[in-house]
C-alpha cells in the first residue's frame, strides 16, 4: 500500500494524474487515513490542473473548483482576467474612461493605448466638424450657383424641347450653362471654367457676370465679338494681363445666338464645340482653340462666327470636356469624342428627356469604378 | 544636378528626370487639385537643367492618360519651357506616347505639337498595352 501511495506522489509530481487508491480490506484505520487524504490530493489536483489548463489556454469562462487551495492565485488573476476582458469590451464600445491598476507593465501599456484612442477620437471629431462645416458651406454654395442657372420654365418656354445635364465633380462647378430670350430668338452657352468645386465655383460667377455685361456692352449679335470682349474683360477682372501675374485662369464657352425671324444661328466657340443633326448625321463645328480669359490668352484675338439655317428637325447639342475626357472603358482611357458622336447620332432622333437619360446612364457606364474626374455639362436642344 | 523624381498618386503622374542619362519621364493621369503648385517644382528643375547642361541630346518621354484643363495649361508652360531651350541650341527630342485607342490623348499630342518649331515631336502609337 505503501508502494502505491509512493507511485501515486511521485506521478503527481511529474505533472501526471493518477487513479485513485482503493484501500486493502485488511489495512489500518492509520493506513485507510492516508489513503483518503491522498486520494483527496490527486482529486484536488486533478481539478486544479483542469482550471490551470484551460486558463492558460485563455479559456475565462472555464468552471473554478470550490475550496482548492492549490489553485488560490490562480483564481485572483482569472477574475482580473475577467474584469480585463469586460473593460476592454467597454472600450471597444467606445467607453475611454477605463483604467488598469494590475498586471504591472501590461497596465502601462493598456492605458497609454486609451491616452492615445482618446487622442484620436478628439482629432477624429475635430475633423468630423471641419468637414461637416465645410460640407455645409459646400451645400449653401451649390444652391447659390443653382440660382445662377438659367430658368427651366423661361428655357421651355423658348426652345421646342431641350435637356441639360449638369453634373459637378465636387458639389459645385466651374461648368456653367447661360440661357437669355431675345425678342427674336434667344441665346444660348455652355462654359467650362479652370477648375472645379470652389475655385471652378467662384471662375462660373465671374464668368457669368462678365457675359450678361459684355452682352450689355456690344449687344448679342456678335457671339465672336462677345467672345473677343469676354477674354479682354476677364483678363482685366483676373488681373491676368501681364505675363508675371500670378494666376493663370479662364474658361472655354460656346455661344449661340438664335434669330428665330431669320432662320438663323451663329456660333462662336472658344475650345467648345457646336454639334448639330442634319439628315441622320451629326456635324460639328469647331470654333476656336483660343481659351478666354487666360493669362496666355491672346487679347488681339478675333473668333470667328459660323452660321447655319435652321431646319425644324435640327437637334443643337453643346458639351465640356468632363464628359469626353472622363477615363473608364476596358483599357481605363477617356470616353474621346469620337465615341459621344457616335452616341449622339444613335440617339439624337429621340425626344430630349430620353436622350439625357440614354447619355447619363451610357457614361455611367463607361465610368464604372473610376472616380468623375471633372464637372460633366451637357445641353440639348430643339429650335 | 540632381534627379527630380515624384511618385505617382492618384491624381499626379510619375515624373523621372534624370539629369545624368538626359532623359526626362512623365507618366500617367494628372488631376492635382492645384496644377500650378504641383508643376512649379518641375518647371524649376527643367530651367535649372537647361542653363546647368551642354547642348547634348535630351529625350523627353510624355506618356499622359488624362489632363484636366489646368494640368494642360501647366504642360502648355513645360512646352514653352523646351521650345525656348531648343531655340536656344539644345536638341530636345519629345515622344508622346499614346495608346492605339486613346485619341483623346492623340488629339492632345497634335495640339501640343502644333505650337512647336523647334523641339522635334513625336507620336508614338502604343499597342496592346
Amino acid at each position: 500500500m505503501i508502494g502505491e501511495i509512493r507511485d501515486a506522489l511521485d506521478r503527481l509530481l511529474h505533472g501526471e494524474v493518477p487513479s485513485p487508491i482503493v484501500p486493502a480490506a485488511g489495512d489500518d484505520d492509520d493506513m485507510a487515513q492516508l489513503c483518503r487524504v491522498t486520494n483527496s490530493l490527486i482529486e484536488a489536483f486533478a481539478d486544479a490542473h483542469d482550471f490551470v489548463t484551460a486558463l492558460g489556454q485563455g479559456n475565462l469562462d472555464v468552471h473554478v473548483p470550490p475550496r482548492n487551495l492549490l489553485i488560490s492565485p490562480y483564481k485572483q488573476l482569472h477574475s482580473n482576467l475577467r474584469h480585463l476582458t469586460w473593460q476592454t469590451q467597454q472600450v471597444a464600445k467606445g467607453d475611454l474612461s477605463q483604467r488598469v491598476d494590475f498586471l504591472g507593465e501590461f497596465s502601462e501599456a493598456f492605458n497609454s493605448m486609451i491616452d492615445s484612442l482618446k487622442e484620436k477620437k478628439r482629432a477624429e471629431h475635430a475633423l468630423k466638424e471641419a468637414n461637416s462645416k465645410i460640407m455645409a458651406s459646400m451645400r449653401y454654395a451649390r444652391t447659390i450657383q443653382l440660382s445662377f442657372l438659367p430658368d427651366t420654365e423661361e428655357m421651355g418656354a423658348e426652345l421646342g424641347d431641350f435637356f441639360f445635364i449638369w453634373n459637378p465633380k465636387d458639389i459645385v462647378s466651374g461648368d456653367l450653362f447661360f440661357f437669355r430670350s431675345l425678342n427674336d430668338g434667344f441665346l444660348i452657352s455652355v462654359m467650362d471654367c479652370t477648375g472645379h468645386g470652389v475655385p471652378g465655383g467662384m471662375m462660373t460667377m465671374i464668368a457669368g457676370s462678365s457675359l450678361s455685361r459684355v452682352l450689355q456692352d456690344v449687344g448679342h449679335d456678335d457671339p465672336a465679338l462677345v467672345l473677343h470682349e469676354l477674354n479682354n474683360l476677364m483678363r482685366r477682372s483676373l488681373n491676368q494681363q501681364s505675363p508675371e501675374a500670378k494666376s493663370n485662369d479662364g474658361l472655354d464657352l460656346g455661344l449661340c445666338r438664335v434669330d428665330q425671324a431669320k432662320g438663323l444661328l451663329t456660333f462662336a466657340g472658344a475650345g467648345i464645340r457646336l454639334y448639330y443633326s442634319l439628315h441622320g448625321e451629326i456635324h460639328e463645328m469647331k470654333g476656336d482653340k483660343q481659351s478666354i480669359g487666360y493669362r496666355s490668352s491672346d487679347p488681339e484675338y478675333r473668333f470667328t462666327n459660323h452660321s447655319i439655317r435652321l431646319d425644324p428637325s435640327m437637334r443643337f447639342y453643346m458639351n465640356t470636356d468632363g464628359i469626353t475626357d472622363q477615363i473608364g472603358g476596358p483599357k481605363g482611357l477617356s470616353f474621346g469624342r469620337r465615341a459621344f458622336t457616335r452616341l449622339l447620332r444613335e440617339i439624337h432622333e429621340e425626344p430630349m428627356s430620353r436622350q439625357k437619360s440614354i447619355l447619363e446612364q451610357e457614361i455611367a457606364e463607361y465610368r464604372g469604378k473610376e472616380v468623375q474626374l471633372d464637372d460633366m455639362t451637357v445641353v440639348g436642344f430643339v429650335v | 544636378m540632381d534627379n527630380l523624381i515624384v511618385e505617382a498618386t492618384k491624381s499626379s503622374p510619375w515624373i523621372c528626370f534624370d539629369a545624368e542619362n538626359r532623359i526626362l519621364e512623365i507618366k500617367g493621369k494628372s488631376y492635382p487639385e492645384n496644377a500650378s503648385e504641383f508643376f512649379a517644382p518641375v518647371f524649376e528643375w527643367l530651367k535649372k537643367y537647361f542653363a546647368s547642361t551642354q547642348t547634348a541630346p535630351t529625350e523627353v518621354n510624355l506618356d499622359i492618360i488624362y489632363l484636366n484643363s489646368s494640368s494642360s495649361k501647366a504642360f502648355l508652360v513645360l512646352f514653352d519651357i523646351l521650345e525656348q531651350a531648343a531655340r536656344n541650341g539644345h536638341t530636345v527630342h519629345v515622344n508622346w506616347r499614346y495608346d492605339e485607342d486613346d485619341e483623346t490623348a492623340l488629339e492632345l499630342g497634335e495640339e501640343f505639337m502644333e505650337d512647336l518649331e523647334f523641339v522635334s515631336f513625336n507620336l508614338v502609337k502604343i499597342q496592346d498595352r
